[in-house]
């Protein structure tokens, strides 16, 4: 296999280094100034971006290390808040539930803190919900859930293109994990068709299934977690827009590079091929998800 | 009957916190640690007694916290590093590298101390096996086994990883504890529920775990989902579940159905044939509102109604120390107050 026929890339929320978790405690706590926690912020974000310009990788993406769980950002619109704490899937992580009061009203002034992009240029992807993950994990008090959600991630996603987000990641676990039917992921995806070529279908927690072949023939491309799943399993997608999420973002276990190129290979040949974090580096600590994205870097050829 | 008792964890003092960290960071040794340790343990001992309660530990004030605390004394397991629980809420995780072996048993010295301190009946909470490795990353177990088949993979290596915690730390140290006068042990399992396909591993685990123990054995699992626990019921060797209900209650007053939401689980319970002593959670251990012992008195009546009150302990949903002290101990007696009221009205 010729080494660029590797794309790899990170996806997904980056941990914090200790020393930005010690100085936000710090902050939270009033011992340091807003201003000496922003810089501190930032530095973060030019390191993690630096590493991964330095690792070759296909796709830079936003660390989004501000980020206290996927939804949270979005919870600042208007019509919008952050819910009950609730665990995510089978992990001792929690994030907080959105709840939709009205139908939100996209802000621009919300989003730019969270958003890497507008001060550094050479990020271009980024993660968020994705509609599945939305209906499924929100609580809706009285406002129409398909035509919120439609609403929400037609401007969010539009925004995101629009600043320059080359790749926008929807993350979808409940898809793979629980299942749905066709008609009604159809529904969720209607207004997102515009910008398939910006999208990848982030899958984890789960084997892949139908709904999956048929947003692949829709044009979406989509990862798939090869923590849950094997080559026999992806038998039936056709090759092409299959990302294969195979760096284990839940396991310190590191991968050996040579071991994956070599069962690249074996499986698919001189075909071009992606590769990725099957979960977001999040769930492991900051030492380990630098090693996982060397891994990813060598894999790659960087 | 209604044995009141308290489930694990209090708030450390302040000082014992503070002197927690310079231990951890090595600035201090264990030694000028100990009797920091053993003036929180003793008071908090002397709280619970204070309080009323029938069966008393000491808040883990000998332990850091439920995970670390273990895998501290576990050699093959070695601490990774801060992983985000929630926000910027961090537990330090550890990875498992070789076959994990018992430097010494980390609970002795905690049981001796307390058993000399305490003037009731002594329960001793050890985190059970399959939390640990669940909470830990899987290294060892799951080297060199390839890509073609994941989910068989990673099920195997956790079976594995999970008994052997089992079978080479957690046995000897309860077959130990088991020779004192230790009244319970309860086994601490929180994660238990957590992957609905692994239930034959949390069962396999425990019953390893109890195997040669000539102590009762009580299981605590909590803010779980309980439908996925209630098929494997009689498979574990125990002769209680400490449960979470609480939690998920009204605070309205009364005995009826519609008056307790949160124990609608007992009918389910009983359906399936129970027959094991409960520990009925009865205060909400994540708010500072303080259930009055009415509240409380209705809660166990419900309760009654389901099980008799030689089956039933009575305590919080989970350990306390997300609240105050002072907080924690209001509670704890409001607790005591209604199972008196219980025990006059039967």
């Amino acid at each position: 296999m010729l080494i660029d026929m590797v794309k790899s890339f990170v996806v997904g929320i980056f941990p914090r280094s200790p020393k930005l978790i010690n100085i936000w405690k710090a902050y939270e706590r009033g011992e340091v100034t807003e201003e000496e926690f922003k810089d501190s912020y930032l530095e973060h974000i030019k390191n993690v971006v630096d590493i991964y310009i330095e690792g070759s990788l296909d796709v830079i993406h936003d660390p989004q290390s501000n980020w206290h769980d996927h939804f949270r950002p979005f919870t600042y619109f208007e019509g919008l808040e952050a819910g009950p704490l609730t665990r995510f899937y089978e992990n001792n992580t929690f994030y907080r539930r959105p709840i939709f009061r009205e139908i939100p009203k996209f802000s621009e002034a919300v989003l730019k803190d969270f958003l890497s992009k507008l001060f550094d240029s050479r990020v271009d992807g980024i993660s968020i919900p994705g509609p599945h993950m939305w209906i499924t994990h929100s609580i809706f008090k009285g406002v129409d859930k398909l035509r919120s959600i439609e609403i929400l991630l037609e401007e969010v996603v539009r925004y995101l293109v629009d600043i320059g987000y080359r790749w926008v990641f929807l993350h979808e676990p409940s898809l793979v994990y629980y299942g749905d039917e066709v008609s009604r992921v159809e529904k969720l995806y209607k207004g997102l068709m515009d910008y398939r070529d910006n999208i990848v279908v982030y899958t984890y927690f789960g084997k892949v299934n139908d709904v999956l072949n048929y947003l692949g023939s829709l044009g979406f491309k989509f990862s798939v977690d090869m923590r849950w799943n094997s080559i026999r399993d992806l038998s039936s997608f056709s090759k092409g827009p299959v990302i294969l999420g195979i760096i284990d973002g839940q396991n310190t276990l590191l991968e050996d590079p040579e071991d994956i190129k070599r069962f690249l290979v074996d499986k698919f040949g001189d075909d071009e091929i992606w590769i990725c974090n099957n979960v977001d580096l999040d769930f492991l600590p900051y030492d380990y998800a630098l090693k996982k994205v060397w891994i990813l870097s060598r894999i790659g050829g960087g | 009957m209604l044995y009141t008792q308290e489930i694990g964890s209090i708030k450390k003092p302040r000082y014992l916190i503070d002197m927690y960290k310079l231990f951890l960071n090595g600035q201090v040794d264990y030694e000028f640690l100990r009797p920091y340790i053993e003036a929180a343990s003793l008071d908090t001992i002397r709280m619970l007694e204070g309080a009323g309660l029938d069966i008393v530990y000491d808040g883990e004030m000998h332990r850091w916290e439920m995970y670390y605390h273990p895998i501290t004394f576990i050699d093959g397991i070695e601490v990774a590093g801060y992983v985000r629980v929630w926000d910027n809420f961090y537990f330090l995780k550890g990875r498992v590298v070789k076959r994990p072996r018992l430097i010494k048993n980390y609970h002795l010295d905690e049981a001796l101390f307390i058993l000399r301190q305490a003037n009731k009946k002594v329960k001793i909470p050890v985190t059970g096996p399959y939390t640990l490795a669940d909470w830990t990353f899987n290294e060892y177990y799951r080297l060199n086994k390839g890509y073609e088949d994941p989910v068989k993979v990673d099920y195997e290596a956790k079976y594995e990883f999970s008994l052997d915690l089992a079978r080479n730390i957690i046995n000897p140290i309860l077959k130990e504890l088991s020779k004192l006068d230790i009244f319970r042990i309860q086994i601490d399992e929180p994660a238990a529920t957590t992957h609905p396909n692994e239930m034959d591993i949390v069962v396999d685990a425990f019953n390893k775990s109890v195997e040669g123990v000539e102590k009762d054995v009580s299981i605590h699992i909590c803010y779980s989902d309980y439908s996925v626990l209630i098929p494997y019921l009689d498979r574990f060797k125990t002769v209680q579940y400490t449960l979470e209900f609480a939690n998920r209650d009204s605070w309205g007053l009364g005995v009826d159905d519609e008056s307790r939401p949160g124990y609608t689980l007992l009918r389910e319970l009983v359906d399936y044939g129970y027959d094991f002593e409960l520990g009925l959670g009865v205060i909400d251990v994540h708010t500072d509102k303080i259930e009055p012992p009415e509240l409380i008195r209705d809660r166990i009546l419900y309760a009654l109604k389901f099980l008799p009150p030689e089956k039933i302990y009575i305590n919080p949903d989970c350990g306390l120390r997300t609240r105050s002290r002072d907080v924690a101990y209001v509670k704890l007696r409001n607790m005591v107050r209604a199972v008196e009221m219980v025990r006059q009205i039967l």
